[in-house]
């Protein structure tokens, strides 16, 4: 469950603040950004879906994030989280002993991904990407193994992203679309990842308004279980459900900072809890 | 620009920090009879009561100062350890408090019987009798007189005989005879065997005294260690011949306090969470006279549950001052769980299913 902690986060915050539906960074151009998010959480869905107590937890990732065109039409991702999973103090209104407050800090997973435009269309895109999740993140950190910093198995993540821009009384905006396949290993179950965006340039083309759908819904075809596997079961059979949204502010041509705020609709297997992102990015 | 980045950052680190989460993990204090129960005890016996207080986190306090009380209150005499010893029979309770560190007070009582004592006597009496025999005196008559009397002493029996004979006169005045024949029955001779039972407490001493040279004879017994009298007689035959008598008398006695420590609790699972677990348990001793929790054949408990483990406490919702009995690796079906020697049956009251990396119980149940 604590991978899965990442997963609340990243799903909303790797977003590149693009203004339309362009997929693929052009030839030598570039998309980078030192981003921050976080959340704490002090319940979780659990297996059927409802809500648990649990001792109060929070991440708090810094991430390095960039896009890199090296052709008009495949453009290189990376993503380097440095990640802070830390619980509460445990204590009892009685005195007794309790249990001290832990963080663990490591580098969290990183993703390397691909992006290939297919199509482009003056009103519309259509472009693929692959990611690998390269398990370098830590999945058995702390006292008890828990304050995992990454699943430690290898993801494969095959997405299929189209976008389109349209007008509305006169204003422009854009929407994007994805449907992708994680595939997974180490007896992790498979996934599927549905997104949905949309956003508009306001107040001058100064500030950048999105808001964001994304699920993640599991193919329950993975082994892992709390009978095999008691540490890894926290990154297994994740589902969620998430909305949020993000405010771009265009501070120069080339830097913006954002903020976002991103809330869990439903899920399995996750910590339920707001995440609150924010971050710089330069566009090159 | 670089300020407000600065702030930004600022502001989501300060976010990160740790906090604390505070548990209320208060139950009512506790104080627990942990003797094994009484069904029964009998006057005289003895028998060392104990008991442990708990305090409002489930703590068990050291040395707490325990007041014993009973009643009826001459039913037995107690310390303040709770050594007690029964003094009459009849129903009795004893009950135990201690006033709590909010000044409180709780108590809990046993409740039992004391019964009179009863000595089991096996008594064996052998009677041997003299053989009788037929003596005959001769004597004579060295007067004139018309009348003589002769005296015979039995020296070979214990109890010497007397008799006396008549004789007549002859003619011959020189010359009298006078025979007298005295049949001596003589008393049996009695050699008694007596076996002696010792209760507990203190000697009984059956004795036997054969009274009569009749058939039958009776043994009385009289205990005089127990607080409570006990007679019994015997009766026996005497065989006309071969002179020899066997008296037995029986009388029976239990020594024994009667208990019923608690061999073993039955119960059921439950979860308090979301996640499924259910599954009926016993917990008590084993035939090799070890603690186990067995966990029946219904168990079952979602896989989906991570860093699941499982815990004796005495409050249910604290692991703190519990104790650990093993992460839980069985999620289905039966299973067992053997405790160290060191823990007894009546030391913990909850089963507690807890999840380690959530610190939050899962499932619990009450013991007793």
């Amino acid at each position: 469950m604590q991978k899965r902690f990442l997963l609340l986060g990243s799903l909303f915050f790797l977003g590149i603040t693009f203004g339309t539906a362009q997929w693929t960074q052009k030839k030598g151009t570039g998309y980078y950004k030192l981003g921050a998010w976080f959340l704490e959480a002090d319940q979780h869905y659990t297996d059927k879906g409802l809500l648990d107590p649990n001792a109060t937890r929070g991440i708090f990732v810094t991430s390095l994030y960039g896009r890199h065109g090296i052709t008009d039409k495949i453009t290189l991702v990376g993503y380097i989280p440095f990640t802070s999973v830390y619980q509460n103090e445990q204590t009892f209104t009685s005195g007794n002993p309790g249990q001290p407050g832990e963080v663990v800090n490591s580098i969290g997973d990183i993703d390397l991904a691909v992006e290939v435009q297919i199509l482009k269309r003056p009103k519309w895109v259509l472009a693929t990407s692959l990611t690998l999740g390269i398990p370098s993140g830590n999945n058995s950190g702390g006292s008890d193994g828990s304050y995992q910093t990454g699943d430690g198995e290898f993801n494969q993540i095959l997405k299929v992203l189209a976008g389109t821009s349209f007008k509305i009384a006169k204003h422009s905006f854009y929407a994007k679309g994805s449907v992708g396949v994680n595939n997974r290993s180490n007896g992790f179950s498979d996934e599927i990842r549905l997104g949905l965006e949309t956003g508009s340039q306001v107040f001058k083309n100064k500030f950048l308004l999105l808001v964001r759908l994304n699920t993640i819904q599991s193919f329950y075809n993975g082994s892992l279980s709390a009978e095999n596997s008691n540490g890894s079961i926290f990154a297994n059979n994740v589902e969620v459900t998430n909305l949020g949204g993000e405010i771009n502010y265009f501070l120069t041509k080339k830097w913006s900072a954002s903020f976002g705020y991103s809330i869990p609709l439903s899920g399995k297997n996750i910590y339920k809890a707001p995440a609150l992102a924010g971050g710089i990015a330069y566009k090159l | 620009m670089y300020k407000k980045i600065l702030f930004f950052i600022s502001f989501l680190l300060y976010l990160s920090c740790i906090g604390t989460d505070v548990t209320d993990d208060y139950v009512d204090p506790t104080l627990r009879i942990t003797s094994p129960q009484i069904i029964s005890i009998k006057v005289g016996q003895k028998f060392q009561f104990t008991a442990k207080y708990f305090d409002t986190s489930g703590t068990q306090i050291e040395n707490p100062n325990l007041i014993w009380t009973v009643s009826p209150p001459d039913a037995l005499t107690i310390d303040d350890s709770g050594f007690a010893t029964a003094t009459s029979d009849g129903d009795a309770t004893i009950q135990v408090s201690v006033v709590t560190a909010l000044g409180n007070t709780i108590s809990a009582e046993t409740s039992f019987t004391i019964s009179k004592a009863v000595t089991v006597i096996t008594e064996t009496t052998t009677t041997t009798t003299d053989t009788g025999t037929t003596t005959t005196v001769s004597n004579t008559n060295t007067s004139t007189t018309s009348s003589n009397t002769s005296t015979l002493t039995d020296t070979g029996s214990t109890t010497s005989t007397s008799t006396t004979g008549t004789g007549t006169t002859t003619t011959d005045p020189d010359s009298t005879t006078n025979t007298s024949t005295t049949t001596e029955v003589e008393e049996p001779v009695v050699t008694e065997t007596t076996t002696t039972t010792t209760d507990t407490e203190t000697t009984t001493t059956v004795s036997n005294t054969n009274t009569s040279t009749t058939g039958s004879n009776t043994s009385t017994l009289t205990d005089t260690g127990s607080t409570t009298s006990t007679s019994t007689t015997g009766t026996g035959t005497t065989t006309t011949d071969p002179d020899s008598t066997t008296n037995t008398s029986t009388t029976t006695v239990d020594n024994d306090v009667v208990v019923t420590a608690p061999q073993s609790y039955q119960g059921t699972i439950q979860t308090t969470s979301s996640y499924k677990l259910t599954g009926s348990y016993e917990y008590g001793l084993n035939d090799a006279g070890q603690l186990v929790l067995d966990i029946a054949g219904d168990y079952e408990a979602s896989t989906a549950l991570p860093g699941l483990y499982v815990y004796l406490s005495n409050n249910p919702n604290s692991t703190s001052g519990s104790y650990e009995i093993a992460e839980v690796t069985v999620f289905n079906g039966a299973h067992s769980y053997t405790l160290p020697s060191s823990i007894d049956i009546s030391d913990y009251k909850y089963i507690l299913y807890w999840c380690k990396p959530f610190n939050v119980k899962v499932g619990d149940s009450t013991i007793f």
